[in-house]
């Protein structure tokens, strides 16, 4: 496949990275150009975007590092490898399992924790020597895996090499090459007999970098950029929208070089778009993005019990948590997989998608079959994904309107607000302020905050959290809260609640009222598409976008600006021929 | 066959700057790298609760005869409650009293008596201060003083993140001429964070946390799983698969195709693959007790799924024993263990306790946070500390106290050390620190020593969360252990600057200014303690 020069016009206040960046992207693009071509002259405008101000992105290529895969990454993998041969990981290895350290970039999406131990390594080879165990021990599994020839007692060299040309390569994600035939043809020289010969090359080939690290070396251009090969492009694909390995169709494709070709490419995008496999990935971004399923186990506090007294939630029998986040994935699935939803249907969605009749009722609705149409909401009450309970939950009988606040700023609209440092604060700064009967939540976090070092930060997270003081700590709409004593769980004052507040997202200073209407002024406010794109780059590329991502998080952010539908914007990225191309460094 | 040691090895020594790969037979092992005392091979175990704590209940409060409390003796700022000393280290202005005054009494709430078979082998120390005004890190007591909160300004000064000390000793000459088993055994609860940072003994590499063991069963697996019986030497089968592998990786590493970065990562993979090859390689001592294999706790993380609490605290005890054992067998010298969930019997039952950064109510975090104001929160935090002192710190002291050799225990040639995270809410003066075990002789131990300046002008009045006095940088106890453990200056000094540990000050309310502290000094060991 030719490579392509793609060049895109940046958006008059929507530009993600600072002019500088841009203009640099273009030198260093320039320069390392092997074909000669000069920015300006590729005539490779793909998209069609004007490039009217003058100002472009060289959208060759970006660079990423090289790469472990991710945890959730190897552990699909793994599953998808063995399950062709009946092994069901999972059962198998269950100890060795819990090994693998936890992605953990902190706040942020696990995928960029990006770090490599003695303990992956440890990890790695207990699961490697486990599974080669199993299957060379196993008559059934090592005849799935290499075939009946495998279980004789000194298998042939064509039995090897069938072996290395099957499950080897599905190892490799690609074939081997000779060196690595022949390598592995030494290496069972040594080995105890027929079965030992083949747990030496699954060992062995389950701890080769090829297989835990996300190599792209192949292609054609220079040693400093190149259209990564048809191999490594079916497994970008895989990876980028499942987060595992090439399923038989994209190994088929690499295979007859059917991926390089633009029509063979947008075929397989389609079809991996299209499978279930990637909308578990669309799940895991939101939960991770929206911190969803944090909260994990119900508050067993006399106060809690006292929120809750009126309903089913709590119930340790019911996995009311769970519903919650399951709402959350059912609307963005609808708007993403199921119609041309856009970002803003996100935030103004007024349709129930809560199949739990405890929920539900929590909303006053009646639970959703999951198969129609999804019903309307009570008009005005709620909008989208922030008016919901996952969102909504505290983890406690009490709201908090600064987490809330917090969520939207940092999380929805990406706005740098610092974390207040404790060694910066008085002792006690950063704790609950107390309950009284004569304050709501809102008046006591208002004093609190009120402070001239608090208030820099304060002016813009708690409008936005008093305006969701008209939901309660289980997502209820209320007007009236109750004053609970944490110790007793009894209510000691009923007051009325004043959710009007100025948020300002959108720029005017308008007194809002309602979680509706902070939702519409998310939408309105320009900043959800650019935080959206910077967020899911981050989630899907496993790292933190730098000058040379710009193409790629921006065309993301144009498609989700023109109000294109979800469904083109996800699979934009991978239009992209950014996504088809590596630079090393 | 893909095994080129020779090329390898050389590579490792290039890369590193350490000798990784050498053939391990315990036998070879020299007995001491230290300067002085015993012989035997220095040993190296830290601990850390989590959080803030209340302070006064941590320091001696008792007043044995010929002692008073603060209150009586000095009264004002001072007076917190706790006990007063009165000799002075010879030639300082320091106060140090003989553990074994205290026999017979509760040392403090979180104290207690339960140590006292271990007076005359251990340390408390009191008045050593992070430099840093801080928040929550868990690198700190053993000197990465970045933390989750000064992170970003540390590396906006240029300020890179240190390796802890039980890192630097894992990846020293100076402190393994052979390469050991495993270099550190790096374990937690509750969440596979760590106290320890690693660069893993590559120059200039990044530095980042080392994901800690939180399953008995994995320790066990790695270290006597494939156990040897001595007398029968011979090469685990996978050894040499595990060679193949390394030149795999060796292979890679040399594509054109590949950045700098992506060739240091994958220097760091073939290090890991080293020492896995290390551990598959033949013996182990003779004398080496193979504990018994561990059942499954499914202790992974998130830890929430902790089945119980008595489980959690067999997995606790387990984690304890194995890596004693590992010691024993000199399979290790290094080990450190993450405390982030632990065991609180305040409310009549025993309950586990997670320190929980999102600030969930009932936690230890929250303990800590209203245990000012708070009964039950106050006995909580006591509870918790209390058990690790119990439960943790003096299983590890039992279990060392065994004769090694030459009527010296493993416990007189290690140092055992309990530090915290912070001192009360976020304050980082007067850090919970005790220690145990004379390092080989190079530690004055059986005292307790008060390094605060209470003859100055500086105290804390912030009652009633107790009085806070500056006293000497805990940098010097990280010089005191790296000393103590074998190591010279050259060995782990960096950038030219004396000590261990960035002084750059951070400051805010819960520390003090530079005028407080004498930072002459803050490349020597703590006056008083350190033999030498």
């Amino acid at each position: 496949m030719p490579r392509q020069r793609h060049r895109i016009g940046t958006l008059a206040g929507l530009s993600i990275f600072a002019l500088a960046a841009c203009y640099a992207g273009n030198q260093d693009g320039g320069g390392s150009d092997p074909d000669g071509e000069t920015d300006g002259a590729d005539g490779g405008d793909t998209d069609g975007t004007a490039d009217d101000d003058g100002v472009g992105l060289d959208c060759e290529s970006s660079v990423s590092p090289l790469r472990r895969l991710s945890e959730a990454q190897y552990r699909n993998t793994l599953d998808d490898l063995f399950a062709p041969l009946g092994l069901d990981v999972q059962a198998e290895a269950a100890s060795d399992l819990t090994r693998i350290p936890t992605d953990d970039a902190g706040s942020t999406f696990g995928i960029l924790d990006a770090r490599v131990s003695e303990m992956h390594a440890r990890a790695y080879y207990r699961l490697a020597d486990r599974l080669a165990g199993i299957v060379a021990n196993d008559p059934g599994y090592l005849q799935a895996a290499a075939g009946a020839c495998a279980l004789e007692a000194s298998p042939t060299a064509a039995c090897v090499d069938g072996f290395l040309d099957g499950f080897a390569m599905r190892i490799y994600r690609r074939p081997l090459t000779g060196a690595e035939r022949a390598h592995y043809h030494d290496l069972i020289v040594d080995s105890e007999g027929g079965t030992d010969a083949f747990r030496t090359m699954l060992f062995t080939a389950l701890l080769s970098p090829q297989f835990l690290y996300h190599v792209e070396v192949e292609g054609e251009g220079d040693d400093v950029q190149f259209d990564v090969g048809p191999y490594e492009l079916a497994a970008r694909l895989s990876f980028h929208f499942w987060q595992t390995m090439p399923d038989d169709e994209l190994f088929a494709a690499a295979a007859d070089g059917s991926i390089l070709t633009e029509e063979g490419y947008q075929a397989q995008l389609d079809r991996v778009f299209e499978d279930p496999r990637t909308q578990r990935t669309v799940d895991r971004f939101y939960d991770e993005w929206l911190q969803l399923g944090w909260l994990t186990v119900w508050p067993q506090d006399p106060a809690f019990a006292t929120l809750a007294a009126d309903t089913t939630i709590g119930d340790p029998q019911a996995d009311h948590l769970v519903s919650a986040v399951e709402e959350i994935h059912a609307l963005t699935r609808y708007y993403t997989f199921e119609t041309d939803g856009t970002l803003a249907d996100l935030f103004l969605s007024d349709r129930n998608f809560t199949t739990s009749p405890h929920l539900a009722a929590l909303y006053g609705v009646e639970p959703w079959d999951g198969q129609s149409e999804p019903p309307g909401l009570p008009p005005d009450e709620r909008a989208g994904l922030l008016t919901r309970m996952a969102l909504l939950l505290t983890g406690s009988h009490e709201t908090h309107p600064i987490h809330r606040g917090a969520v939207v700023r940092r999380r929805i609209l990406c706005e740098d607000l610092p974390s207040p440092d404790p060694a910066s604060l008085p002792p006690g700064a950063l704790d609950r302020p107390p309950v009284t009967e004569d304050q709501t939540t809102r008046e006591r976090y208002e004093a609190k905050t009120s402070e001239p070092t608090c208030a820099g930060c304060h002016v813009l997270i708690n409008p936005v959290g008093f305006v969701l003081e008209g939901y309660d700590a289980l997502g209820r709409v209320r007007t009236q809260e109750q004053v609970i004593d944490e110790e007793t769980g009894e209510v000691i004052a009923t007051l009325p609640v004043d959710a009007s507040a100025a948020p300002a997202l959108a720029g005017d200073d308008a007194v809002i009222r309602t979680g509706p209407e902070l939702s519409a002024q998310i939408v309105d406010s320009g900043k959800a598409e650019a935080c959206f794109a910077k967020q899911y780059f981050r989630a899907t590329f496993g790292r933190e976008e730098t000058e040379s991502d710009a193409c790629v998080v921006e065309r993301l952010q144009t498609e989700l600006t023109d109000g294109g539908s979800m469904r083109d914007a996800l699979r934009a990225v991978a239009v992209d021929p950014m996504f088809r191309s590596r630079r090393v460094q | 066959m893909f095994v080129h040691e020779k090329s390898r090895r050389m590579f490792l020594k290039t890369a590193g700057g350490a000798a990784l790969g050498l053939p391990f037979l315990p036998s070879l092992l020299p007995r001491s790298a230290g300067a002085a005392g015993s012989t035997a091979p220095r040993r190296l175990i830290a601990l850390m609760g989590q959080s803030g704590q209340m302070v006064g209940d941590f320091w001696p409060s008792a007043t044995p005869a010929g002692y008073q409390l603060r209150d009586t003796a000095y009264g004002g700022a001072r007076a917190d409650g706790t006990t007063a000393l009165h000799d002075k280290i010879p030639g300082t202005n320091h106060f140090w009293a003989p553990l074994s005054d205290f026999a017979g009494q509760s040392l403090s709430p979180v104290l207690g008596s339960d140590l006292e078979p271990f007076y005359g082998k251990m340390l408390i120390l009191r008045g050593l201060d992070y430099m840093q005004g801080t928040s929550h890190g868990n690198g700190m007591m053993l000197g990465n003083y970045a933390n989750c909160s000064s992170g970003g300004e540390f590396e906006s000064r240029g300020l890179g993140y240190m390796p802890t000390i039980d890192q630097v000793l894992a990846y020293s000459d100076a402190f393994y001429p052979s390469t050991p088993r495993a270099r550190s055994l790096v374990m937690a609860t509750g969440s596979p964070g760590s106290i320890s940072d690693s660069d893993y003994g590559i120059a200039g590499g990044a530095v980042e946390n080392v994901p800690a063991y939180l399953e008995p069963l994995h320790i066990w697996e790695d270290l006597f799983g494939d156990f040897m019986e001595p007398g029968e030497p011979m090469e685990h089968p996978n050894r040499r698969l595990v060679n193949a592998v390394y030149d795999d990786y060796a292979q890679l590493r040399q594509h054109k195709r590949l950045s700098a970065a992506d060739k240091e990562a994958l220097e760091r993979h073939m290090t890991f693959i080293d020492g896995i090859e290390n551990e598959l390689a033949a013996g182990l001592s003779a004398g080496c007790v193979k504990p018994d294999q561990p059942p499954f706790y499914e202790m992974g993380y998130p830890w929430q799924e902790v089945s119980s609490p008595e489980d959690f605290e067999k997995v606790v005890e387990l984690l304890v024993d194995i890596s004693v054992a590992a010691i024993r067998c000199d399979m290790t010298r290094v080990v450190t263990f993450q405390l982030q969930m632990a065991i609180t019997n305040a409310l009549g039952a025993i309950a586990t306790s997670y320190h929980n950064s999102d600030d969930v109510a009932g936690d230890w975090h929250d303990f800590a946070h209203d245990a000012v104001d708070d009964a039950t929160d106050h006995s909580q935090i006591v509870a918790l500390n209390r058990w690790v002192g119990l439960k943790v710190f003096k299983r590890f002291l039992e279990q060392l106290d065994v004769e090694e050799a030459n009527g010296e225990t493993f416990l007189d040639n290690s140092l055992v050390y309990w530090g915290s995270e912070l001192s009360m809410d976020h304050y980082v003066l007067a850090m919970p620190t005790v220690l145990a075990g004379g390092a080989g002789g190079c530690l004055q131990t059986g005292y307790y020593v008060d390094y605060s300046d209470l003859e100055g002008d500086y105290a804390n009045p912030i009652m009633p969360w107790g009085v806070l006095i500056p006293g000497l940088p805990h940098n010097r106890l990280l010089v005191t252990i790296l000393q103590a453990m074998g190591l010279t200056p050259a060995d782990y000094e960096r950038g030219g600057l004396p000590g261990y540990g960035h002084t750059e000050r951070f400051l805010g309310p819960y520390n003090l200014a530079d005028s407080a502290y004498d930072f002459g000094a803050i490349g020597s060991p703590l006056p008083g303690i350190f033999l030498g």
